[in-house]
């Protein structure tokens, strides 16, 4: 049969942004894929640019919805050395919790979206019902639900006291058994196995040669997690050692049980953590905050893997920054492993590699009915430079 | 003549019924969902869109054909308005031919959603319709009824009770519901039957399919209850499809067409339990 | 044409963690990030890429390179040779139709109040 073009994207039911994902398929069969982006692009990097840290903390937070505060402390981790500040234990620890509330709360999302692949929209609903109280205790901490910025460079904007504690240990004695016959059902509902295993399948030295990361890599048995390796901030406390969630089935079903059982992991770490807050301490003033030095770098464990910050700063402001996503990581294996599969198991692998496309864009300028990509001096005068 | 009035008012009576499908399915999954009259006010919105419709005169017939299709299965169920021996078998078929005019606007729309969703449609079509045939025919001559006006066994269920419950499963298929929803399977294909229809075409293509669930589990009450319960019993009927609808993912192709075509064979079998 | 891949396979890095262009006075500094398994820093090497040279790719010892690489060449225009993404934008194709009402003019300076 000749070679057709079956195209998933850019608008697509199945995806949640727009990526475009170009498979050539022979019947029901793909023999090739290739990906387009470029369609979600905001130039966040280049917003932050020409602003004191504080100010473009405030940019780089907003990069993406769902894992808004993995991005917030890369940055923190990459310019705090750089001004040379020392920062509280209860700041840290406040930073923890946001940190790995945000990750149950991006896993659940998650859940339900895998479970909305394959047509079982109750179980997508019920998933989500859950995500609900983790936004709540969003709403009490900061004031909001999706963008929460709770950080400053050098401090936080409020100091948890008693009463949010609570709250957030409230909240996470109703999600906890709730989650667990939620993961019951992923791991034993003969339908979800039958479409999961042996689909997707990652090996582990493609998982090493690539240089994967995020649940992606664990699920094919390789341990690679920037909190055990290169503990920052509070998970560098020895009361707050993460264990690595890994699996040896290096197939989707391998990917979805790592996230299910990283839930768990985190409820664990965030009582912990409650524990060790000192509810009347308070946090320190806001201060202005020189930077020394012109580079810095960080990195932080986001919910779909390592996630790293180069950050350049000249006169007090940032003069560039890159922010290598974990999606970008991962983006390589996307045409490989697609290759050989079923049309309808595409969206099921797409969902259990959880891409993440409004962290990793680029910029795209339609002139003239032409389609060009610019370079960032073009960006900056507005012409075309050759 | 009466009745073709009658038949006509369960027009809006199946747009309501859909609406209260809807919302019980919100509410097995724990939220509001739409109000009840909500179907009335999607077919009010699409007719007010622009159309973007090909030059295709296939594509641009389809729709109507297809509520002439649901609209002329209203002769025979609830009250059979018109009969003559066999009439069954010109319902069924009326049935497979709505299907197929939904197979003729998927592909002359060139769309490869389309294409691929009409591909899976056709192989579905292989079981059901002819388990649905079978099944229909055994209910008459199980209770030697030759047409729908001569129909008048009440609570056939307990007579045929096996035919019975392959009416049930066939229903599955027919209604479309997860696991059988291969065809429109939202988020691999994008609906793939209706993904070019737009406008006051997609409209009349709702509305014949809501009118053909309605006839759907009107008929059901039809036949296992008898003709006097058909319309009191058909929301019933609902309920069930809609309890098993929220209750079920979606399998691979491969083990879908495995599950009806087991039901077929089933369906065989039953010809010479009945005869 | 500048090669780096000795320097690199020097530092015995297990993975390459990003590929970063910055400009210091108007000259492109190409960054390159990676990691050892077994130890917690990140390892850097940076190399100043004069306007018109082009720089040999790293596809070989790091094969998810590719993007990063392409990534640098859309932004600042440096080239990587040996990397066939690289040059050939992350566009391949045509794209969605364009309408002809889109009409972009001047110059925009991207800034964000409050």
């Amino acid at each position: 049969m000749h070679d057709k073009i079956f195209p998933i994207g850019p608008q697509h039911p199945s995806l949640k942004e727009p990526i475009f994902l170009k498979l050539h398929v022979d019947g029901s069969y793909i023999t090739k894929a290739e990906f387009n982006l470029g369609y979600a692009h905001r130039g966040v990097e280049k917003c932050a640019e020409g602003y004191l840290l504080d100010t473009a903390l405030h940019a780089v937070q907003r990069t993406c919805g769902i894992c808004s505060q993995c991005h917030s402390l890369a940055f923190l981790n990459a310019v705090e050395p750089m001004a040379g500040i020392e920062v509280p234990d209860k700041v840290y620890l406040q930073r923890l919790l946001s940190a790995e509330l945000e990750r149950i709360h991006s896993h659940l999302l998650w859940g339900g979206l895998m479970a909305h692949e394959i047509g079982l929209e109750t179980l997508f609903m019920y998933y989500w019902r859950e995500r609900e109280h983790i936004l709540d205790v969003f709403d009490d901490l900061t004031g909001n639900r999706v963008h929460h910025s709770p950080d400053l460079i050098g401090t936080a904007k409020r100091a948890f006291n008693r009463k949010n504690l609570d709250f957030i240990l409230e909240k996470l004695d109703l999600i906890e058994p709730e989650v667990k016959e939620l993961k019951e059902v992923m791991r034993s509902e003969r339908v979800i196995t039958s479409r999961f295993k042996k689909h997707g399948m990652i090996p582990r030295k493609m998982a090493i040669d690539l240089g994967l990361v995020g649940p992606t890599a664990r699920g094919s048995g390789v341990e690679n997690d920037v909190r055990v390796h290169d503990p920052y901030m509070a998970y560098a406390f020895k009361e707050l050692k993460v264990k690595p969630v890994v699996r040896n089935e290096c197939d989707s079903w391998g990917r979805s049980m790592v996230r299910c059982d990283e839930v768990f992991e985190s409820i664990g770490l965030i009582r912990k953590a409650c524990e060790m807050i000192d509810p009347k301490e308070d946090v320190p003033k806001r201060k202005n905050v020189f930077a020394k030095g012109t580079y810095g770098r960080g990195r932080s464990e986001a919910p779909r893997g390592e996630n790293f910050h180069f950050v350049k700063v000249e006169n007090n402001r940032i003069s560039r920054i890159k922010m290598r996503t974990p999606t970008l990581a991962n983006l390589i294996c996307y045409s490989r492993i697609m290759e050989g599969e079923d049309i309808t198991d595409v969206p099921v692998i797409m969902m259990s590699l959880d891409p993440c496309i409004s962290c990793m864009e680029r910029v795209a300028v339609i002139r003239n009915e032409k389609k060009e990509v610019w370079t960032s001096h073009e960006l900056f005068e507005g012409k075309k430079h050759d | 003549m009466i009745e073709i009035l009658y038949a006509l008012l369960l027009i809006p009576l199946a747009l309501l019924i859909e609406g209260i499908r809807r919302k019980a399915v919100a509410r097995m999954h724990n939220r509001v969902g739409p109000p009840f009259l909500q179907p009335f006010y999607d077919i009010m919105k699409l007719i007010s869109k622009k159309e973007f419709s090909r030059k295709n005169l296939v594509f641009n017939l389809v729709p109507y054909l297809a509520l002439l299709c649901s609209l002329a299965m209203l002769l025979f169920i609830p009250f059979a308005i018109i009969g003559f021996d066999y009439d069954f078998l010109v319902f069924g078929y009326l049935f497979i031919l709505q299907d197929t005019f939904y197979i003729f606007g998927a592909v002359s729309s060139r769309s490869p959603f389309a294409m691929f969703a009409s591909v899976r449609e056709l192989l579905l079509m292989l079981g059901y319709e002819i388990t649905f045939l079978i099944v229909l025919s055994l209910f008459f001559y199980g209770t030697g009824a030759m047409s729908f006006q001569e129909f008048a066994a009440e609570f056939a269920f307990l007579k045929l009770p096996l035919v019975s419950l392959f009416l049930l499963f066939t229903g599955f298929v027919i209604l479309r519901i997860t696991p059988y929803d291969v065809m429109v399977a939202e988020p691999e294909i994008s609906a793939g039957f209706f993904s070019e229809y737009s406008g006051a075409s997609l409209a009349v293509l709702e509305i014949a399919e809501f009118i053909k669930d309605f006839i759907i589990y009107m008929l059901f009450g039809f036949l296992l209850f008898g003709p006097g319960y058909a319309l009191l019993l058909s929301p019933v009927f609902m309920l069930f499809y809609m309890v098993m609808l929220t209750s079920s993912p979606r399998y691979s192709t491969v083990a879908t067409v495995k599950t009806f075509l087991f039901l077929a064979l089933l369906a065989f079998l039953d010809v010479f339990v009945v005869i | 044409m500048l090669n780096v891949t000795d320097e690199i396979k020097k530092m015995k890095a297990d993975r390459l963690v990003s590929i970063t262009v910055a400009k210091e006075k108007g000259k492109n500094i190409v960054f390159y990030h990676l990691a050892r398994n077994d130890s917690p820093e990140i390892l850097e090497y940076s190399i100043k890429v004069p306007k018109n040279e082009q720089v040999k790719s790293l596809i070989d010892l790091f094969e998810n390179a590719a993007l990063y690489e392409a990534e640098a060449t859309e932004l600042f225009g440096v080239k990587f040779r040996g990397n066939e993404l690289s040059g050939k934008r992350l566009f391949q194709g045509e794209g969605p139709p364009i309408p002809k009402t889109c009409a972009f003019k001047g110059a925009f300076r991207v800034t964000k109040d409050a």
